[in-house]
């Protein structure tokens, strides 16, 4: 399978002028430039204008305490995450029970959660402590961070090959060295990807540090951006500081490409194996651990989720006819989202696989991940203004919507399509070539029903981000019918907190069934 | 049939683009004329297009429902200009109808056309359905495992008809346009006294809609801002996308205090700063009178809750209310004690009274009237404001005209129902606030609360002054962690 997969990796020489894959390599290429980089080197250069990066703005008291935050509190979160998260995972997978099983599954709605219901759920759960500023936050973006640690850490120590372990422990190795010198150099790169990931996610969430920052005193480069966006209307300073942390994030996705070859390629692969754990002493052990390590994902990542849901329990009998036009556009917007990403994924996918130059893979790359760690204001804003004469009317602001959303899910999108190609043996495309097939008929008939699953995942997966995204909404909405996210801010804005409630569960529970359904489908297809 | 109906419909998209009623200007003769050609066009077109369109959008009643308004309004015309013969210029009322009708006319056409885009985008959705079907069963057959089915579901659901409006827009913030806000009732009323759509786009704040105006510039798609706060103001009137409606009458009616508003501004309610408390959990607050003593009180845990003065309007008029009362005096002191006791800042006031309500906190900025609420809704009355001796910042709301705005008889409309006896009646269970205009009776639930004394303060300090009162606070509120 691996040389299939190299060989797969090396592109088929057979192929020549504008096929089908071409096409779409070439419409995502030229998508990814108008609406990703040109809105981004609009940026960078209006920020090197009057007003913009100077030495007085680097002296700029605010911006150096909003810098230090931002990156001290995403490193404090991706550590805690980590520790707790990996802990989750080693404790599951190396033993397993029914309270773990039911944590792996709920794992899936804390990994789709939209920050602003995390907020609310920190708020309801422990609102009446003053957990605002640095501990509300770390609860916050440990709640998002705990379940990726959890699942890739999780699938990685899962899928490892347990004989060297057995070997190292017949030999007289202690289980600790085991641990740190066999286990540990396996599962590395997965716990650099997943710091740098969550680092780089907590470095630009912004909804959590609003709401749970006790406002002014702990600002992150985020809400500094808000404010001079919608606030102030400074766009120079807003460019700016979204310009300084597109560069830093830039730099943190670079070392992310040099230490991890293809991003993101763990996070769905891997089988759950019954296998007898040899690390803990007695039984007695392992319950205490299951009993530590779970409890602490509970308080951590469940229990915010529940009294939400418990809080939402009153509002769900408000249900009302708005809640079904909310669903319906957020249905419109999330189901385009889903095909113009996948779309754009499977355009990425084929440019890496059929392009020689490695200069090529990595740009696209990077154009893939950037997305990760960019603010959506910043990009909705260097959207609305380097396309700001077009959009007039509200389908062309809801398209405006849709092309934001989905440069912004390519993250998400992008690994199950990039998996499925994996999984694509090269002689099959080759045979099909060779029997008189056309490279469109190969990629129709063959290539395309191959990763099917792959594109449904990443389908679901982008509409599932879709619903749940609010920034680019806010930028562009102008409409009195509003999605679903943007519906819930209105209440929340209206003092109308139960139906608010009401409408973040339905919403968590669109997405929980989005993913799960992305889940099993991928499941099935492995 | 279909080829006829298509070739009807460019018919009239041809005569709606050469007629005269396409330009708004006020002239007997081009009155006139457009309404013969416009009821021949609807004589000749009409029939054969409603029973097209009839079958796939059920928005089109209200088409329906303009176009016979529109017919009442033009036989009322051609009889006024069949019965009188003028010789020189027509008098005002009739100028204002003539007005009314070439407006009419010219928003028909534009609906007219916009139907008859989504008609086209529809065949044009059906055309490229049926490429798509034919080309892949000539490629392909039905044997190919093809999601076939839902990919022409899907195919449908894009087809689906696109919003078109005949309507006046307004930007205005999410409590006052959503369930039992002002809004509502508003949309209601307008449509009721003139026939059009009222479409309330909301936003956080006000605060942020006058910002999307500003974003968006001179191409805005808004009418009017509804919820102007006087703070704001001073934003309003640099950013020169806006304009003074007609004022002159309708300020007759508000109250003195509220005559000498900007011209900007249409103001229609008023209401008090003040902080808030639970009369039961927190008695021993009932005694603080002034607002050095609320500054002052010792605190076991930090217990306040207020709107950030860098997003809300009402945690601005915080910064404009202590400055006005302490300026020269102890303003640090005060802010400082006031930042000692927040627990934390919210974007908007909503959030706040969120945490107020929820026993997440025991003290809260907003409204001297916000009790009222409590009174009508849940028949508490513990919830009670602070009347501070040394007076109260008043805060006003408004609208505010769109310079750029092509409706501007109908925001002047707008106006006029916002200022009538039956809004301004709503406007203390609606909005509680005090409505504008004198001699409005007010509800059972405002009778027991306490009027503070006005202080005077000038809103247009807060444009000025505003960069440099929120380093300050800034800077002493992170000072106090």
């Amino acid at each position: 399978v691996a040389s299939a997969v190299e060989e797969n990796f090396l592109g088929d020489p057979m192929r020549r002028g504008l096929d089908l894959p071409t096409f779409i390599v070439r419409v995502t290429f030229l998508f990814l430039i108008l609406f990703l980089l040109l809105p981004l080197c609009w940026l960078v250069v209006r920020s090197f204008q009057e007003g913009g990066v100077s030495g007085s703005f680097f002296r700029d008291a605010e911006f150096l305490s909003a810098l230090s935050f931002t990156y001290s509190q995403a490193f404090a979160s991706a550590l805690l995450s980590g520790i707790v998260g990996s802990l989750c995972a080693w404790v599951f997978v190396e033993s397993g029970g029914v309270f773990g099983k039911i944590l792996w599954r709920v794992n899936l709605i804390c990994f789709s959660v939209p920050t602003l219901l995390v907020a609310l759920g920190i708020i309801g759960l422990w609102g009446n402590y003053e957990i605002y500023g640095w501990t509300g936050v770390l609860l916050g973006h440990c709640l998002l961070n705990i379940p990726i640690y959890f699942k890739w850490v999780g699938l990685a120590l899962n899928s490892r090959d347990l004989q060297h372990e057995r070997a190292a422990l017949t030999l007289g190795a202690s289980r600790a060295q085991t641990f740190f010198k066999v286990v540990f150099p396996k599962i590395r790169p997965i716990l650099w990807e997943s710091f740098l990931v969550t680092f780089l996610l907590s470095s630009s969430s912004f909804a959590l540090v609003l709401m749970l920052g006790g406002g002014s005193r702990f600002q992150t480069l985020e809400t500094l951006i808000f404010e001079a966006t919608k606030i102030d209307l400074n766009l120079q300073r807003a460019v700016t500081l979204g310009s300084i942390q597109l560069f830093i994030s830039a730099f943190l996705y670079a070392v992310l490409l040099w230490k991890v070859k293809i991003p993101f390629s763990a996070i769905t692969t891997g089988t759950r194996e019954n296998c007898q754990s040899f690390y803990f002493r007695d039984r007695a052990a392992e319950k205490l651990s299951q009993a530590f390590v779970y409890g602490l994902y509970t308080v951590l990542c469940v229990l915010p989720l529940v009294s939400f849901v418990i809080l939402s329990l009153p509002g769900l009998k408000q249900w009302e006819r708005d809640w079904f036009l909310a669903i319906w556009e957020s249905a419109k917007l999330a189901l385009s989202v889903g095909v113009v990403s996948s779309f754009l994924a499977l355009g990425a996918c084929y440019a890496i696989r059929d392009n020689q130059s490695l200069f090529l893979k990595t740009f696209i790359q990077w154009m893939v991940g950037i997305p990760l760690s960019l603010s959506s204001i910043i990009l909705s804003l260097g959207f609305l203004l380097t396309w700001a004469s077009w959009a007039r009317t509200d389908w062309q602001t809801a398209l405006g919507i849709v092309v934001v959303q989905s440069i912004l899910a390519l993250p998400l999108v992008f690994p199950p399509v990039h998996d499925a190609f994996s999984r694509l043996a090269g002689e099959v495309t080759r045979a099909a070539r060779s029997l008189g097939a056309s490279p469109s008929q190969v990629f129709l008939l063959v290539e395309i029903p191959c990763i099917r699953g792959g594109l449904i995942t990443a389908f679901l997966m982008g509409t599932a981000f879709s619903l749940g995204e609010v920034g680019a909404v806010l930028v562009f909405h102008s409409s009195d019918s509003p999605t679903l996210s943007l519906y819930l801010q209105r209440l929340l804005g209206q003092y109308r907190f139960d139906e608010a409630f009401a409408v973040g569960t339905v919403l968590l529970f669109l997405m929980a069934l989005l993913f799960g359904i992305g889940s099993r489908w991928e499941k099935a297809q492995n | 049939m279909n080829s006829f109906l298509i070739i009807a419909l460019l018919g009239a998209l041809f005569i709606g683009r050469i007629s005269p009623a396409a330009k708004p200007v006020i002239s007997l003769d081009d009155a006139h004329l457009c309404a013969k050609q416009l009821v021949e066009t609807e004589v000749r077109y009409l029939p054969g297009v409603q029973s097209v369109l009839e079958t796939w959008d059920r928005r089109l009643h209200y088409l329906r429902r303009d176009i016979i308004q529109r017919q009442e309004n033009l036989a009322q015309l051609e009889f006024i200009l069949s019965t009188k013969n003028f010789k020189n210029e027509p008098p005002e009322h009739l100028n204002h109808l003539l007005a009314n009708a070439a407006q009419s006319c010219w928003d028909f056409k534009k609906e007219y056309e916009q139907h008859l885009k989504k008609l086209f985008l529809f065949a044009g959705s059906i055309v490229l359905f049926l490429a798509t079907l034919l080309l892949y069963l000539a490629l392909f057959g039905f044997s190919s495992p093809f999601p076939r089915r839902e990919f022409y579901l899907f195919l449908l659901f894009f087809a689906c008809p696109l919003h078109a409006a005949n309507e006046i827009t307004v930007y205005t913030y999410d409590s006052l346009a959503g369930k039992g806000g002002l809004g509502p009732l508003l949309i209601q009323e307008f449509k009721k006294k003139t026939g059009t759509d009222l479409k309330l786009v909301s936003y956080g704040s006000a605060g942020e809609a006058i910002n999307q105006v500003i974003l968006e510039g001179a191409g805005t798609k808004a009418d009017a801002v509804l919820g102007v706060d006087s703070y704001s103001l001073g934003k309003v009137r640099s950013s020169a996308l806006f304009a003074p409606l007609e004022r002159g009458k309708l300020l007759l009616q508000v109250e003195h205090f509220l005559q000498g508003e900007d011209p900007l501004l249409v103001p229609f309610d008023y209401g008090f700063l003040a902080f808030l408390y639970d009369s039961k959990r927190n008695p021993s607050l009932a005694k603080i009178k002034t607002f050095k003593e609320f500054a002052a009180r010792q605190i076991t845990r930090k217990n306040l809750v207020m709107a950030d003065p860098r997003t809300s309007s009402l945690g601005l008029g915080f910064l404009l209310w202590s400055q006005v009362l302490f300026q020269g005096s102890d303003l640090e002191g005060i802010w400082r004690g006031i930042a000692k006791q927040i627990m934390t800042l919210t974007p908007g006031w909503s959030g706040s009274y969120g945490l107020f309500v929820k026993e997440k906190a025991d003290t809260v900025l907003s409204y001297s009237t916000s009790p009222a609420y409590h009174i009508e809704k849940e028949g508490k009355h513990e919830i009670q404001a602070l009347a501070f001796e040394e007076g109260h910042l008043r805060q006003v709301e408004g609208l505010s005209l769109v310079k750029s705005s092509k409706k501007i008889d109908r925001v002047q409309l707008l106006s006029e129902i916002l200022l009538s006896p039956e809004i301004q009646r709503q406007i203390p269970l609606l909005q509680y606030m005090y409505p504008a205009i004198r001699d409005v009776k007010l509800p059972e639930s405002f009778r027991g609360l306490p009027i503070p004394k006005a202080v005077p303060a000038d809103p247009k300090l807060v444009h000025e002054k505003r960069r440099e009162w929120l380093q300050q606070w800034k800077k002493i509120f992170s000072e106090t962690r």
